[in-house]
């Protein structure tokens, strides 16, 4: 039995109903404008595999796999047609037929099932804990357990190093451990179940074995991972709680302990939300809390935010498979924050970020000019660094 | 032609990642919303694939496109939201799928003239939300607001839920610019009157892309209001109800929506609520308001809660998949339902509305509500029904029709034709009204290759 089988009736619903309330605001409808390439189109494609009418083919692969799987086309869907669950164990599907995990999914895979790599950038272990090295105040067990996951320390160490600053000045203390792996969100996402299991089984021992109370990331797809996939892998409870940084600092900053620099000035900041913190984990104001409580500080927000926010393109496997969609869905955000009149595009998610920064690499310098890509950290440090 | 001749001849038009004959991306384009919608008298299903969908940029290049159709008798079928109910946008015939909603800018924002100029494949709550930052609203608001197109919308001559004040899209359209399917351009003047002959504009409202392809609207552009109230009032009946709003406008009140609905009405005794929206200047719509509260409490309305009234003014755009939400998917997909729209004279509609029952009744089909939307002529009823009931929906459905036009209205206000009401055009328009919209077609379109099979057949 196919797993899209489960789906049978609300896939029946979607094509029946075919409002279409979820076609403005999806990223691989903005870019490729083909009915089959958002959520209306997809599922009557699904549809079409079910009745017979469609063989699963390479294509219709790609089709499945230009979805970001930000979920606005769930979140759109008043009826709850849920159907990035649905893409979900399409992909499995595709998987278990052989159509799956496309070319450059494989790759990825294949590093992180390396002992020395276990990352999918392919890059070795050890050089994921080198922006530790030059902080001595980091243990190796501890209640408060930092998941640093792939992306940010092999990408933007730097939003790392700002944390602990941040972390310090508060008189937070945690723990790391050199050997986590990749927390599997690239196996779930892209359909790779069996791949996924085992880094999860690995990383939940590890932090037991640490002694966690609470496991924070500064991720969102790691969040997401740990705190939605992981209880469903293991199929009970966590013996610890997960945490995204901004909900330790929105505590944090509750109790103002941050020693922050006066402002005379005003900054003006948009958020963009990632989906993995945003739609998929319903973390829409704390990040906001946080920015609000930055001093000389004004949020002003995007024409399309929280629940409606856009994608910026990256997720669910499409910046590797297919990265021309991706920055292009990045290009489109960068406009939309610059429309607001910010000069820093916030965001929560070292991908995003990564994301958005490429594509703005590539935009005119005159544009580059008129906003900067940071992590909320980042900001943060700026605003105490002088102390 | 080969569909790969045909691709070749299409990309030397468009550019290429415009055009595919992918049999995955045909599949999508097999239907719009009239599969099941309204469409039961079909046996079969009316999904059709076309042989290639072409996403056109620029007039330009629709003009080319009719040249190759005309010359190789290749059919062509306009395709915006996808989101008609009568099998308008199918391409029924296969041939060549336009996906209009490529073109989707917006050309000019007239703030004096309180127009815009518009590319037809821009979605409508878009466009709304960029005329609000000039402070003016779009008068079309129809549940399919986030997903219908302005071009889809002039074709079928849809309605919106603030069509009391703001009327359907047809009359919001201004001027046009379209590709005929001979490939010659028209463009009309874009004014608010002009008695110089036939309105040409009135040849492509409504007339769901058979006369030819818009490219380009100048349309109605409001002020956005500064005050807008809604307000509920629930009825001991229909009678009561319907009495009311056909004083509202003779007193000359003015709302932007009206809506008097009966939930599972019974022949008489089933409370009905009104929902009344005004908007405009604050004075005027308290004005109103007054008055519209006296009105109602002469007639024994009793005002709804302000929470609740808002709360269905604000999901008017999500009310089928309440009903889904209700019912539970499972039992939604099993069901066949249709909602008529009919136009009556005034006089006429607390009558019809006890027939309808009564028909209903006869065959044993389940009325979910009946009522009135926009102008006390325009009643509505909603009705469900099993697979197994087809037989019997089929023939409730031909004896309302004939109950609608034996008391002169019209069928169908709202949605359109397409192929699912074809068959009733005649009985509509009579032998020799029928006569000339066939003559038309053919004088346009001599090879039939525009929308064929839509509205009325050409041999
Ligand atoms: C959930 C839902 C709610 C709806 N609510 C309403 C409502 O409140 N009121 C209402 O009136 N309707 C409603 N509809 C029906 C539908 O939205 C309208 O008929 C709408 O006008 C169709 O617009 P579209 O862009 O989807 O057109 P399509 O369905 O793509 O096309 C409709 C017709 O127009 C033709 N066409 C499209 N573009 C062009 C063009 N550029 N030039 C020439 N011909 C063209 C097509 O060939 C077809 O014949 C609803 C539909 C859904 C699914």
């Amino acid at each position: 039995m196919m797993q899209i089988e489960k789906y049978k009736t609300e896939i029946e619903y979607c094509t029946l109903e075919r409002c279409a309330f979820c076609r403005e605001g999806c990223p691989s409808w903005e870019q490729m404008r083909f009915e089959t390439y958002f959520a209306r189109g997809r599922m009557y494609l699904i549809q079409g595999i079910l009745n017979g009418d469609l063989k699963l083919n390479k294509e219709i692969a790609d089709v499945i796999y230009s979805c970001t799987t930000c979920g606005y086309c769930k979140d759109m869907c008043e009826a709850g047609v849920p159907t990035t669950d649905i893409y979900e164990a399409f992909r499995k599907d595709l998987v278990k037929n052989g159509f799956a995990p496309l070319e450059r999914h494989k790759k990825l895979v294949e590093y992180m099932k390396h002992d020395h790599m276990r990352n999918p950038y392919g890059e070795e272990k050890t050089k994921k804990y080198e922006w530790t090295t030059e902080f001595s105040n980091i243990k190796d067990k501890g209640e408060l357990v930092f998941f640093g996951g792939c992306t940010m320390p092999l990408r933007s160490p730097s939003t790392l190093k700002n944390m602990i600053k941040i972390l310090h000045a508060a008189g937070k203390e945690i723990a790391i451990t050199k050997d986590e792996w990749c927390c599997g969100s690239i196996g779930l996402r892209i359909g790779d179940i069996k791949f996924a299991e085992e880094q999860a089984k690995h990383n939940i021992e590890l932090f037991k074995d640490m002694g966690a109370k609470t496991v924070m990331t500064a991720c969102a797809g790691c969040y997401r991972t740990l705190k939605k996939d992981y209880p469903e892998i293991l199929g009970e409870k966590l013996p610890f709680e997960v945490k995204h940084i901004t909900e330790l600092l929105v505590e944090i900053l509750k109790i103002n302990k941050l020693p922050f620099t006066e402002e005379k000035e005003k900054t003006k900041v948009t958020y963009h939300d990632p989906c993995h913190l945003g739609r998929h984990m319903n973390l829409f104001e704390v990040p906001r809390e946080v920015i609000s409580k930055i001093p000389g500080i004004d949020l002003i927000e995007m024409k399309r935010n929280r629940k409606n926010a856009f994608c910026c393109g990256a997720g669910g496997g499409v910046k590797s498979q297919f990265p021309d969609l991706a920055i292009n869905n990045a290009k489109d955000r960068i406009r939309e924050a610059i429309e607001t009149g910010a000069e820093i595009l916030l965001s929560s998610c070292p991908f995003c970020i990564g994301n958005l920064n490429d594509a703005l690499n590539e935009m005119a310098s005159k544009i580059q000019d008129k906003i900067k890509v940071i992590d909320i950290l980042d900001l943060i440090a700026l605003k105490i660094q002088e102390k | 032609m080969e569909k790969t001749d045909l691709f070749n001849e299409i990309v030397r038009i468009v550019p290429i990642e415009n055009a595919s004959i992918k049999d995955f991306i045909l599949y999508s384009y097999r239907k719009d919303w009239g599969v099941i919608y309204r469409s039961f008298e079909f046996k079969k299903t009316i999904e059709h694939s076309p042989d290639i969908v072409v996403k056109p940029e620029n007039t330009e290049q629709i003009v080319k496109i009719f040249k190759l159709a005309n010359k190789q008798k290749i059919p062509i079928t306009p395709y915006s939201g996808g989101t008609g109910l009568l099998g308008a946008a199918i391409p029924h015939y296969g041939g060549i799928l336009l996906d209009m909603k490529s073109m989707n800018k917006i050309l000019e924002i007239n703030e004096d003239d309180m127009s815009v100029r518009v590319q037809p494949g821009i979605n409508l709550e878009f466009l709304n939300n960029e005329l609000k930052k000039k402070n003016l609203i779009l008068g079309h608001d129809p549940w399919s607001r986030p997903s219908a197109t302005v071009g889809g919308c002039i074709s079928t001559n849809s309605v919106g839920y603030r069509a009391t004040k703001y009327k359907s899209m047809g009359e919001q359209v201004l001027g046009l610019e379209v590709v005929l399917p001979t490939g010659n351009l028209i463009r009309t003047r874009a004014i608010h009157k002009s008695s110089m002959g036939l309105d040409l504009n009135r040849l492509f409202i409504g007339t769901e892309g058979i006369f030819g392809v818009i490219t380009e609207a100048v349309i109605k552009a409001f002020p956005l209001y500064e005050k807008r109230n809604i307000l509920g009032f629930t009825f001991e009946n229909f009678n009561k109800g319907f009495e009311t709003v056909v004083n509202l406008f003779k007193k000359g009140l003015y709302p932007a929506s009206l809506e008097l609905e009966e939930e599972l009405p019974r022949t008489s005794n089933t409370p009905a609520t009104l929902q009344i929206v005004f908007e405009g200047i604050e004075e005027i719509v308290d004005l109103q308001t007054k008055m519209l509260k006296g009105l109602c409490e002469k007639n024994g309305g009793r005002e709804n809660r302000a929470r609740s009234v808002k709360k269905k003014w604000e999901e008017r755009h999500i009310g089928f998949q309440k009903l889904a939400k209700r019912l539970g998917l499972d039992n939604y997909v099993k069901y066949h339902g249709w909602d008529l729209n009919v136009g009556l004279p005034v006089p006429f509609v607390k009558e019809f509305r006890s027939k309808s029952l009564e028909i209903c009744r006869k065959y044993n089909i389940n009325v979910l509500y009946v009522g009135i939307w926009d102008h006390p002529g325009d009643f509505f009823i909603g009705i469900m029904f099993t697979p197994e009931q087809g037989e019997s929906a089929i023939k409730a459905h031909r004896e309302l029709v004939e109950e609608v036009h034996k008391f002169g209205g019209t069928m169908e206000t709202v949605h359109g034709v397409g192929l699912a009401f074809k068959r009733y055009m005649e009985k509509e328009h009579g032998i020799w009204g029928i006569d000339i919209m066939k003559k038309i077609k053919q004088a346009l379109d001599p090879n039939n290759i525009l929308n064929p099979g839509k509205q009325i057949d050409i041999k």
